[in-house]
């Protein structure tokens, strides 16, 4: 009876043993080649958010119209899912640079990835809540005691932000409720306030029987409470390695950008054409809405890309805040412009 | 006797002391080259455990009563349909292929489409356990009801049993190991179900909430791992009761049956 | 039962679910006439209108799926029917792994992603991975109730006739558990496949799942939803129904008992 007993100990615990060293093995094995390669073709991985679409369109711009080739570049753009997020596919290697939310970036550097953001590629919050005009609810003040949808996830905090700034408590002063990425909610009543991006959703409710004056808008950036979006993150040792081709990458990146912002309607096509997300129609209209906030009004194109201390410094302040981090990060920790500045010159 | 029972105790705990142990001198990490981040140390975990313990409970308490209730009713559902297949051998097998294409649609594909059939936040959860856990009781009752110890029912027949009796006296006792497989396997099924229509309901509370609040926050993950221990403690609890209530049901039917012989 | 008399049931089945849903569709349409009418309970007509449209990238879709379906099942299986091989052997090893197997099945994707993507620095293979881990645990806990459920007499007879364990395993345990490991496999083939449209949403560019998930966030249940998830349960029900055909080969006396019974 001992002898089995021990037996059955010795076989449960390398059955564990074995699992964890066989895939240790596994991954010793993998990790160099992926290295070497990289070098030889100076190739870039870029990991999206999402499925191709016009919020990217100047980074499919650059690729497909030999932006990256003429830097001597092959870039892939893996889109994005619903259970992996950009920052784990940096920090595992499987992309070299990362599209993100600068907000979202913040609470991995707070968390220990070493990350810096190179390319703040929304200037301004693109985030609205939407109610129905007839509701009466205009500012975020008036939305006290209301229904407000959101897609959490840390997406959450801007909607904090704004409820501090007008003097409410977040976790009381307003009923939140989990929102799908539909419009379905706000359609049947179930949320007095839905979160919508200026360039996806607020167009789908345009596009489907809304005009622009059933709707009221609230604009994170009018309140005071936008957080930064979408940037281009790199880990910091990688860019280190490899300053040249990030700037030559970055320099290629603007001029995708710039296309993109020049020609929407044949950057919203292309963008189609990859993904056959959604119709080409709708891709355009994104793409031209999200020209607006990669250079909005008072800006040029020679900022594209452009790393604003204010407005980064606003995003760590109301991040705080909000709770979405614990410390006030160092900007200079969490940011670096100086590969923006090389490659915009 | 009594150092049996200290063993049968302490042996369960030992791979998981080890395994905790090992992660939290961070070997595991090395050796697989995990970041902490994305696999909190165990006290880092137990940290953000004791510090939310208030919230996770009353988050457990939305979880479990749909998870429990989803997993009976589509138990039942299951045991259902396998007996109706078993009822009428001819007309019923369609409905296992029905049951077996319904369990096939993902569960991520399931929970928004019963939050559009059904209103409210519980109706739309239960919808989807109900139809996750009732997939393997209908396949494995259905082998239960139908794999029968042939030299009994060969004796049943001699004696001109009734259908009825058939099912009464050797279908259904038949069937008990298999409904608890069923059950067994059902566990991890319901509990999976409930905190991927948690994704997806418009609710802001429950532990399916909380880990996909928490683990797409890149600074909050060890609270997305302490409810993710959470729920893996509750599961294996639900489990260990499917297994006591197993033991103490065979023992009384396998008694039985000594007796009759 | 023969088999064309499973086929007829089996048509019957379906033909009643479909007038049903048609039923639905008709009445949400066209009697209380909800406005979401579409996104519940599609008509018949307008899915397979939606599937013909775009039949072959669909179906190129599914061979994608259902081909890590295939991957992670028969891994997952082996690894299962291994774990309840040895939990079978020895009481203690299960006592001492499978709360823990149980508990390795509570972490989402969303927690375990980063994980195996960071050990195999490999989307494909992170793929077959978590279709696999999702498949091991019902085939485990099936062969293993099966192996435990070999009666104790019979146990105790081989034991008379000093057969080893090895022998006992191999002559009496195990072809008696077959029934019940089959029974396992008929359930995780089918939650392969689940697994398999799970985990296309892993920054990958194709399968079913990536059908699925970017219309269902790109307008909810609308368009190519509807047969993309037909299609997910069409799987695994092939699935399902190619561990059927296996077990029909392979267990050669079960379907000698069933013919015995008619």
């Amino acid at each position: 009876m001992k002898i089995k007993r021990l037996a059955g100990i010795v076989v449960g615990l390398s059955l564990i043993g074995g699992a964890l060293s066989g895939c240790g093995g596994q991954q010793s094995a993998s990790a160099p080649s992926g290295d070497s390669a990289e070098k030889q073709k100076d190739k870039i991985t870029v990991q999206s958010l999402w499925l191709p679409q016009g919020q990217f369109a100047g980074l499919y711009a650059a690729k497909e119209k030999g932006f990256y080739d003429a830097e001597g570049i092959d870039v892939e753009i893996l889109p994005g899912g619903t259970d992996v997020s950009s920052e784990e596919q940096v920090e595992n290697d499987i992309a070299q640079v990362g599209v993100a939310f600068y907000s979202s970036v913040l609470t991995y550097q707070e968390g220990g990835y070493d990350f810096i953001n190179v390319f703040q590629t929304f200037k301004k919050s693109p985030q609205y809540l939407v109610t129905k005009a007839d509701s009466g609810i205009k500012t975020g003040a008036d939305l006290k005691g209301k229904k407000v949808g959101s897609w959490f996830g840390g997406r959450q905090y801007e909607f904090y932000a704004l409820a501090q700034l007008n003097g409410m408590d977040p976790q009381k002063d307003i009923e939140w409720k989990q929102q799908d990425y539909t419009m379905d909610q706000f359609n049947s009543g179930g949320l007095d306030a839905a979160s919508a991006m200026s360039y996806n959703e607020y167009l789908l409710l345009l596009e489907n029987g809304y005009s622009e004056d059933d709707l009221n808008i609230i604009d994170m950036n009018k309140e005071g409470a936008a957080l930064l979006e979408d940037c281009l993150f790199v880990k910091r040792s990688w860019a280190e390695q490899n300053e040249d081709l990030l700037v030559r990458f970055l320099r290629a990146t603007i001029k995708g950008w710039k296309y993109a912002v020049e020609n929407p309607e044949e950057a919203g096509t292309l963008v189609y054409d990859i993904g056959k997300s959604a119709t080409p129609e709708h891709q355009i209209a994104m793409t031209k809405k999200v020209a607006e906030l990669v250079i909005p009004e008072g800006s040029d194109a020679s900022k594209i890309g452009y790393l604003d201390k204010t407005d980064i410094q606003r995003t760590i302040d109301l991040g705080y805040q909000s709770g979405l981090i614990k410390n006030k990060i160092n900007i200079e920790d969490s940011i670096d412009s100086s590969y923006w500045e090389k490659a915009s010159k | 006797m009594k150092k049996d029972r200290l063993q049968s105790i302490l042996l369960p705990i030992l791979p998981g002391a080890v395994i905790l142990v090992l992660l939290q001198s961070g070997i595991i990490h090395k050796l697989l080259k995990i970041k902490i981040l994305q696999l909190p140390k165990p006290m880092d975990i137990l940290v953000a455990l004791t510090e939310n313990l208030t919230k996770i409970f009353s988050d457990a308490a939305v979880t479990m009563f749909p998870a429990v209730c989803g997993l009976i009713l589509g138990a039942l559902l299951g045991y259902g349909v396998a007996l109706l297949v078993t009822a009428l051998p001819n007309g019923g097998y369609g409905c296992l292929f029905i049951i077996t294409m319904i369990n096939s649609v993902p569960i991520a594909a399931l929970a928004p489409l019963m939050n559009r059939w059904f209103s409210g936040v519980l109706a739309p959860k239960l919808a989807v356990i109900i139809i996750a856990a009732s997939g393997a009781m209908a396949v494995n009752a259905f082998r239960g009801l139908n794999d029968l110890p042939q030299n009994v029912l060969e004796l049943m027949r001699v004696n001109a049993a009734s259908k009825l009796k058939v099912f009464t006296k050797l279908r259904i006792p038949n069937s008990l190991p298999s409904v608890f497989t069923a059950l067994k396997i059902g566990v991890p099924a319901a509990m999976l179900a409930t905190i991927i229509a948690e994704f997806f309901s418009s609710e802001t509370a429950g532990l399916g909430y909380m880990i996909k609040y928490s683990l797409k926050v890149g600074n909050q993950k060890q609270v997305g791992w302490a409810y993710i221990a959470v729920v893996s403690v509750f599961s294996i609890l639900l489990y260990e009761v499917i297994c006591l209530a197993e033991h103490l049901l065979l023992k009384r039917y396998r008694g039985k049956r000594r007796i009759n012989k | 039962m023969k088999t064309y008399k499973k086929l007829l049931s089996s048509v019957l089945w379906l033909a009643a679910a479909l007038i049903i849903w048609e039923a639905a569709a008709y009445i949400l349409r066209d009697v209380i006439c909800d406005p979401l009418a579409a996104k519940k309970v599609p008509g018949l007509l307008e899915i397979g209108a939606s599937f013909l449209q775009n039949s072959v990238e669909l179906m190129r879709q599914a061979g994608v799926t259902m081909s890590y379906a295939a991957a992670g099942f028969a891994l997952g299986a082996s690894v299962g029917i291994i774990l309840g091989l040895a939990m079978s052997i020895s009481g203690l090893c299960e006592k001492m792994i499978l709360p823990y197997l149980l508990a390795s099945q509570m972490i989402p994707i969303i927690g375990l992603a980063p994980i195996i993507l960071g050990l195999f620095k490999d989307i494909a293979v992170s793929r077959v991975v978590i279709a696999a881990y999702i498949t091991f645990f019902p085939v485990s806990v099936n062969f293993l109730s099966g192996l435990k459920a070999s009666e104790e007499n019979l146990k105790s007879m081989m034991r008379v006739y000093a057969a080893d364990k090895c022998r006992l395993y191999s002559k009496l345990l195990v072809p008696n558990a077959l029934p019940y490991l089959f029974s396992g496999l008929k359930i995780s083939a089918p939650m392969a496949v689940t697994a398999a449209v799970l985990v296309d949403t892993l920054s990958s560019k194709d399968g079913i799942g990536y059908v699925i998930v970017f219309t269902l966030y790109g307008g909810g249940t609308t368009g190519q939803f509807w047969p993309a998830v037909i299609i997910a349960a069409l799987l695994g029900l092939l699935s399902f129904l190619i561990i059927s055909a296996a077990e029909y080969i392979l267990i050669p006396w079960k379907r000698q008992k069933e013919e015995v019974r008619k």
